[in-house]
């Protein structure tokens, strides 16, 4: 099975150390969710997967072959209509050709009823197009690329709940197919509610969860939110 | 389909061309403003008694000028703008998409070159007589050779971690600074003009318009070679996070 393995990931800024010691897999046809605090390290993270970053010890070991990653900004010609746009993420993101009927047959098998909102979309001039409407159509675009594994900088950052709820779907669908998914965010009902397993960032390191009562009792909280705030407090290093 | 990845420049070029066409009036200003430019200089030169020279004699300045404008502000400073925009950080992070990009890039203004000398010939050959094909090639290919030669600092300053907004600055004094050290070295036999002429891409450029490529053969293969080693350098340390960004 093809995975993505980090073993005692070691990143630091100057003498500001963001990772030390820090572990990590993910598997083909899982969701995995990836919380943390505002600067805790997730983007250098994904950076670091995606070789943007190098690192300064540690292994990252990757069988994954087709690597997609959404990172948090988000910016298009604003003259260009969405098609365009769509065209000019393919050409980057796609060794082969990739239509709207493909991306469409896609999306709409994995959250029905999507399409008439992707076709809006689709001939909207980009700067017309809120943060949400772009987010979206750019998550869903880049699900529909034959990619083993997609990394997601907090997809939903922006997104109103229709919206959010089709990338959940779109998300689930595609991980069905064994497509890897790793997707940040800040809203941590999310994470619990649609991944497979989610890591808290937490003293530098990578703590592993599968449900939200071992989240909670791991930082000894009585909700979600509370736990985060407790892992997020806890001393580095 | 399996030579998909070979087009993908030349439909990423198409892209952006016609982004630049979906921009009108920068586009309009761009092509206008060297004719009328060059216009205003022979009215007042008439107005002196000066007597009209050759075409290429009156306008060779003008076509490096034009050749330089379109490598630094068109080519460079896309580049420069598409990264300080989050356009790279968003799509462009792996070694091919970096070469689709820039090679993308360059094709589009290659196209973008020949519209600018295209226009500039059309609006000023008329007042010296009539145009010709074979002189229009002649022009369009001394041009590009131009058009390369400045492609050479220009890409190499994208690698500078500057703001959109001091990029602009920067290669607005630097074409400042080319086309009046080339004008105030022309008459000069100073030894220290001598030598700002030969550090001067501008001055060359000029020599190119108004010698010939098959006559300054040398240059030209000088010119071609430091092409490719800069765009080989770019594409090795493109950036790809805005300035702004704390990555």
């Amino acid at each position: 099975m093809k995975r993505l393995v980090v073993k005692s990931l070691g990143i630091k800024y100057a003498r500001h150390v963001v990772f030390e010691n820090a572990s990590l897999t993910i598997e083909a046809g899982s969701i995995s969710g990836l919380l943390g605090p505002n600067g805790s390290g997730k983007t250098t993270f994904f950076d670091a997967v995606c070789r943007l970053k190098k690192i300064n010890s540690g292994e990252i070991s990757n069988s994954f072959s087709r690597l997609l990653y959404l990172s948090q900004i988000i910016a298009t010609p604003p003259v260009l209509r969405m098609f365009d746009v769509f065209k000019m993420m393919m050409l980057f993101c796609s060794d082969t050709k990739v239509t709207q009927k493909h991306a469409l047959e896609k999306i709409e098998k994995w959250s029905p009823g999507i399409a008439e909102r992707y076709c809006e979309i689709w001939k909207k001039k980009s700067s017309l197009c809120s943060y949400g409407e772009k987010r979206w159509f750019f998550t869903l675009s880049l699900l529909s690329v034959n990619a083993d594994l997609v990394i997601l900088d907090e997809p939903t950052a922006g997104v109103d709940p229709e919206f959010r709820y089709h990338i959940w779907k779109c998300l689930e669908g595609a991980a069905a197919e064994g497509v890897a998914v790793l997707v940040s965010s800040h809203n941590v009902d999310e994470i619990v509610a649609h991944c497979d397993d989610f890591y808290m960032l937490s003293q530098q390191r990578f703590n592993r969860f599968t449900d939200a009562q071992g989240f909670m009792n791991a930082y000894g909280a009585s909700s979600l939110d509370e736990a985060f705030i407790h892992a997020a407090s806890l001393p580095k290093g | 389909m399996k030579y998909y990845p070979l087009y993908k420049p030349f439909l990423l070029a198409g892209l952006f061309i016609k982004e630049q066409l979906k921009e009108p009036v920068a586009l309009f200003w761009i092509v206008i403003s060297p004719a009328v430019t060059f216009y205003l200089i022979s009215y007042a030169r008439a107005g002196g008694g000066e007597v009209p020279k050759s075409y290429l004699d009156s306008t060779s300045w003008f076509y490096a000028f034009v050749s330089s404008s379109v490598a630094l502000f068109g080519l460079a400073f896309y580049i420069v703008g598409r990264r300080e925009s989050g356009f790279l950080r968003s799509f462009v992070y792996t070694w091919r998409t970096k070469a689709v990009f820039l090679v993308g890039q360059f094709f589009a203004y290659s196209v973008m070159s020949i519209v600018y000398c295209s226009a500039f010939y059309v609006f000023t050959r008329n007042y010296f007589g009539v145009m010709e094909v074979a002189e229009f090639l002649t022009v369009l290919a001394r041009f590009y050779i131009c058009f390369l030669l400045f492609s050479i600092p220009s890409l190499l300053l994208t690698l500078i971690p500057i703001g959109f907004q001091n990029a602009n600055t920067l290669f607005s004094i630097l074409s400042f600074l080319m086309l009046a050290l080339g004008i105030v070295g022309m008459n000069s036999s100073h030894p220290l003009f001598e030598v700002i002429r030969f550090l001067n891409p501008m001055w060359w450029a000029n020599r190119i318009i108004l010698v010939g490529v098959a006559e300054c053969l040398l240059l030209v293969i000088v010119v071609m070679c430091f092409f490719i080693l800069s765009f080989l350098t770019t594409l090795r340390f493109l950036r790809i996070n805005p300035v702004w960004s704390r990555y």
